[in-house]
């Protein structure tokens, strides 16, 4: 009758209860049962190996992220239990299987139905079914009735069965979603998430026998001498020691990220052992120090963010120069006060006066570019566009053609066109989301990037847009 | 642990020079850093101050052999005498509700209501009337318990001369309720069938009527939904003719079949539209030839208010309302019953433990300096419910191996500290204390900058942008290097504190957010119902729609509650307030 506890290193009390909370005996087992923590921290390792020490238990799991929808997950609980007590009772396989379809199991009540009908097959038999839902909150479109019905499933079932009963096991990672059914009364364990020391622990139980054999072979390799088999664990373990100081402000108290982490470097913290230092800690740790300065862990392709920014310049986001311009235009539109667009923008002298002549700013306590973008109206952008866009005059300045030559840029079709094109992008948006009249006075705009990206796109202009904050903030 | 410490010094000095600070290698030293308590040094170092003696543990050798070697053993429980597992077995029944139903205690505060429901039932099953009863309590308030422990009884007597039909408003529909009657019916009169076999070839009509009955019995849950409807009432009303027939031979008592329905969250089908399945059961009631008892049980107060005149003026307008405990000595007997197997229990063959048990269970909640009697009392000044103690107390019971351990763990209570304090580990300040240093001053700077904005709204740039001035005004302060910096290999340590880059700090954010610290501010939270959720999944909301650094969050604790965790050692606690 009693169950084996398996030892799991900072979950001892953990496991211990769960096995006060879920037993052989049916009768002993709680209906439901919460297992609460945040991602990370040994919700899943836990009951996963509480189930492996107690094989005689039977356990259904359930993983709700990969069912987007309630349906579809309830659906999976008809055909996980159905494939169970398939493979439980092998000789009775077949009439487990006809007529009963899970995909017919359509709503709640369609389930209670199936699983009646499994039941009353095997109505001699007797059992106990945990169901494990391995992140309930996770599901795509969880709402909250969703697990009343479940809270109740079990209530509806066990009238009619008194041989098959279903335990209900959540593993749930927000508290939130926990205290908003406090009045069940679930018996609840939490598994708080792990601290600094603990990670430390748990990353040399888990990585130390791998990360050692790396070394070996690669200590063979270098044809060293081998070292005192203290030296070498002193290697390994420095490096995972290294690693959880230099990145546990980064990652948080998140083994599975740390963990990443040491998979991304060992290799280059391999590479710098050598003949030379492998006996000096303190060596290696100054060669491979570049490893443990930056995270790395970018998904775009190698290099500093500087060397980034220059092979992007020629294509950014494969604009055409007038969307860019659009882009920039907009930009001012949200982060500049109408009130300063004629000192900024207008080339003629004669109506700044006063003031605004001086084009000075009052210095803003928060620079603007970190708060939202302002909305404006399609007018303004046009004019600022038409301001700042540089026109190519095919005659040299200063000959009386080019006086002829001289305009503006006018607001043809491909700017509205090129507009369209922000827009569709998510690049500029409008107040309202559907059907818009873009040419409507009443739909306002905004841009909708932020300052690192219009940077980026103006320096691929070689338009300077710093120039025109100077003096609202510092950058 | 400090014997190892000692043993392995000379191992963990090898790497010692490495990454630790130079004050780490002399162990006495360590010390006078610790007693003396500098506040510079801890305030710029204190986390990896308060490490340097774990970590010094987890260099050695042998210690990493030993956790290594440690990971894959199994922990069981001792086998203990037969009579104890077979009392601990009883009392967790007991304390799960599972003990067979004739065994079963029914708390005393609830003996009222346990008459009154027991009266009713008796009275639709044995004397065939027809009732309805609506039973009003909050949750875990054993409405369906006692009702459910009644059927049961009365079940082992008459067990052919009702059938009970339960539907519960969170499951069902009110389509699916109908459904969900006539396959219920279906599998009951079938069972009632197959208990009674070859009683129905007694006259030619009435054969007639049998067949009509088992067609329909086998297909009722066939057609569509107003078939569906009209045959179950039309099959209640046929019952009573069938049960009639059938029973000729026997006693004329037992002729008709009661059909009693429980509905749980009855609240739920008395809805805003029309409430049909309610009104014509409640007609039922009234009419039908066939005994009918319904029970609603429900959370709403307010349950009249909304069921609809005609449905309401159907109803007996009888409703229960749960019984709850008003004072601690009350509530002390009701724990008394919780803990103690029920008197007369036949299964207990061996009753030396139960008496045992009983004086001194007793005993405890007698005595008010007993941490027992201080918990129940905790207990009803917060909670004051009967299942949190129950949840509680389980763990309890269970991991006892002997009696005498677990008289000893009645005494102690640790189990249900632990039990209580491992579920305060989910709470706001807990979370708080277990970020990573960086995690904690990004959240710092989110609450600074929310005190300092108008409509406490923030957004990651203007996080960020504290955080960095935060950094800089700390890195001013710290003199570059100092001689007592100065390590023996002339390695010059940096004091200054790390800058991390805004692409970095993004992670946190986001770490932030999924630790419930940050809130979108368009963020609707969980939807009320499925219907909520796929209109939600049909328009994209602006918020989505914006870049990551300019989306505007809301704080989900303030300065001040920070103020109050972060713990004064730490190197933020001057950063939380402005």
């Amino acid at each position: 009758m009693t169950l084996d506890i398996p030892n799991i290193k900072f979950r001892e009390y953990q496991a211990q209860t769960l096995s006060s909370f879920i037993s052989q005996n049916h009768n002993h087992s709680v209906p439901h049962l919460f297992l609460q923590g945040y991602e990370s921290t040994g919700k899943t390792y836990t009951i996963t190996k509480f189930f492996a020490c107690n094989p005689q238990l039977t356990s259904v799991t359930l993983r709700p992220e990969e069912s987007v929808t309630w349906k579809l997950l309830i659906q999976s609980m008809a055909r996980s239990i159905q494939y169970k007590l398939c493979d439980l009772y092998p000789t009775r396989r077949v009439q487990l299987r006809t007529n009963l379809d899970p995909l017919s199991v359509e709503e709640p009540f369609h389930l209670i139905n199936f699983l009646t009908k499994m039941f009353t097959i095997l109505s001699n038999e007797s059992r106990q079914i945990f169901i494990i839902f391995d992140g309930l909150d996770t599901l795509q479109d969880i709402d909250a009735t969703l697990l009343l019905k479940f809270l109740k499933l079990n209530e509806l079932l066990s009238h009619q069965f008194d041989n098959f009963k279903l335990k209900m096991i959540y593993l749930i990672r927000d508290a939130n979603f926990i205290a908003r059914y406090s009045t069940f009364n679930v018996p609840t364990i939490v598994f708080p998430r792990y601290n600094y020391d603990q990670i430390l622990e748990l990353l040399i139980i888990m990585r130390f026998g791998d990360l050692y054999e790396d070394l070996l072979t690669h200590l063979d390799k270098i044809e060293t001498k081998h070292l005192k088999e203290d030296d070498n664990y002193s290697i390994v373990i420095n490096f995972i020691t290294l690693i959880v100081q230099a990145f546990q402000m980064y990652t948080g108290n998140n083994i599975n990220d740390l963990n990443d982490l040491l998979d991304l470097k060992w290799d280059t913290y391999l590479s710098n052992i050598d003949e030379t230092n492998y006996t000096n800690p303190i060596s290696i740790y100054k060669k491979s120090i570049h490893i443990f300065n930056a995270t790395n862990d970018t998904l775009t392709a190698d290099g500093g963010d500087d060397e980034q920014e220059e092979s992007n310049n020629g294509q950014t986001y494969e604009l055409s120069n007038i969307a860019k311009y659009l882009l920039i235009a907009a930009y001012f539109c949200s982060y500049i006060e109408t009130k300063y667009d004629t000192s900024i923008f207008s080339r003629k002298a004669n109506i700044k006066s006063g003031r605004s002549s001086y084009g000075r700013r009052k210095k803003m306590e928060t620079n603007p570019r970190h708060l939202q973008p302002s909305i404006f109206q399609l007018e303004r952008l046009l004019a600022i566009f038409q301001a700042i866009y540089p026109m190519e005059s095919a005659t040299s300045s200063g000959s009386l053609q080019s006086l002829l030559d001289e305009r503006l840029m006018k607001a043809n079709v491909e700017v509205f066109q090129n507009l369209a094109e922000l827009h569709s992008l998510k690049l500029i948006s409008t107040t309202i989301v559907r059907s818009i009249d873009f040419l409507s006075y009443k739909t306002k705009w905004k841009v909708n990037v932020p300052w690192e990206i219009i940077h980026e796109i103006a320096s691929s202009v070689d338009f300077d847009i710093a120039q025109y904050f100077s003096g609202v903030s510092d950058f | 642990m400090t014997q190892e410490e000692d043993q392995n010094q000379s191992s963990s000095e090898i790497i010692n020079g490495v990454n630790k600070r130079p004050l780490v290698e002399d162990s006495k030293a360590n010390k006078a850093i610790d007693d003396s308590n500098d506040d510079l040094l801890v305030e710029f170092d204190s986390p990896s101050m308060k490490r340097l003696k774990k970590e010094e543990t987890i260099y050695s050798t042998t210690y990493v052999k030993n956790l290594l070697n440690n990971t894959n053993e199994l922990l069981s429980k001792k086998p203990s005498d037969e009579a104890f597992s077979q009392f601990q077995e009883i009392l967790l029944s007991h304390l799960n509700f599972t003990l067979p139903s004739k065994d079963t205690r029914i708390y005393s505060y609830l003996k009222d209501t346990h008459n009154e429901i027991s009266r009713i039932l008796k009275q639709s099953i044995i004397q065939k009337e027809s009732h309805s009863v609506i039973t009003v309590g909050p949750r875990n308030s054993f409405k369906s318990f006692l009702i459910n422990h009644e059927l049961n009884l009365l079940s082992e007597e008459y067990q052919n001369q009702f059938i009970t039909i339960k539907l519960n408003g969170f499951i069902h529909s009110e389509n699916a309720a109908i459904n969900g009657i006539a396959t219920q019916l279906e599998a009951q009169l079938q069972r009632l069938h197959g208990s009674t076999p070859n009683e129905k070839d007694e006259t030619e009509g009435e054969n007639f009527v049998d067949d009509e009955e088992q067609e329909e019995s086998t297909n009722i849950s066939s057609g569509s939904l107003t078939e569906v409807f009209e045959k179950i009432l039309r099959l209640l009303d046929s019952a009573s003719r069938e049960k009639v027939s059938t029973s000729e031979d026997d006693a004329s008592e037992t002729t008709k079949i009661t059909v009693v329905f429980v509905f749980d969250e009855i609240d739920t089908f008395a809805g805003p539209v029309r409430q049909t399945l309610l009104y014509n059961l409640f007609d039922m009631v009234e009419h039908a030839r066939v005994p009918v008892c319904i029970f609603g049980n429900t959370t709403k107060l307010n349950i009249l208010e909304l069921l609809e005149k005609r449905v309401k003026s159907r109803f007996s307008q009888r409703i229960i309302y749960m019984p709850q405990i008003n004072d601690l000595d009350k509530f002390k007997m009701a724990i008394h019953e919780q803990l103690t197997i029920p008197e007369n229990l036949d299964l207990n063959k061996d009753t030396k433990y139960a008496e045992q048990w009983e004086s001194f269970v007793k005993s405890l909640l007698e005595d008010e300096e007993s941490k027992l009697f201080q918990s129940v009392k905790t207990n009803y000044e917060t909670f004051k419910s009967l299942t949190t103690f129950r949840n509680g107390m389980i763990p309890l019971i269970s991991t006892a191996s002997s009696f005498e351990e677990l008289k000893e763990m009645l005494v102690v209570m640790n189990n249900l500290t632990n039990y209580n304090t491992n579920q305060l580990q989910a709470s706001f300040s807990a979370r708080v204390k277990s970020l990573s240093n960086l995690e904690l001053a990004i959240l710092i700077c989110a609450a600074r900058t929310a005190l300092k904005s108008k409509d406490e709204a923030i957004n990651f740039n203007l996080a960020y942008v504290e955080y960095k001035s935060m950094v800089k005004a700390m890195n001013s302060l710290i003199p570059s290097s100092t001689a007592a910096a100065l390590n023996g290999n002339g390695n010059v340590l940096e004091h200054s504190m790390k800058l991390w880059s805004k692409k970095d700090v993004k992670n946190v954010w986001e770490t932030l957010q999924a630790l419930d610290f940050l809130t979108d501010r368009s963020a609707v939270g969980l939807r009320e119902s499925a219907i909520a959720v796929f209109y939600a999944s049909n328009y994209v909301l602006q918020g989505t729609n914006m870049p990551f650094d300019l989306r505007i969050y809301h704080n989900q604790v303030t300065l001040q509650e920070l103020r109050r965790i972060v713990p004064t050692s730490s190197i933020y606690y001057s950063w939380t307030q402005l």
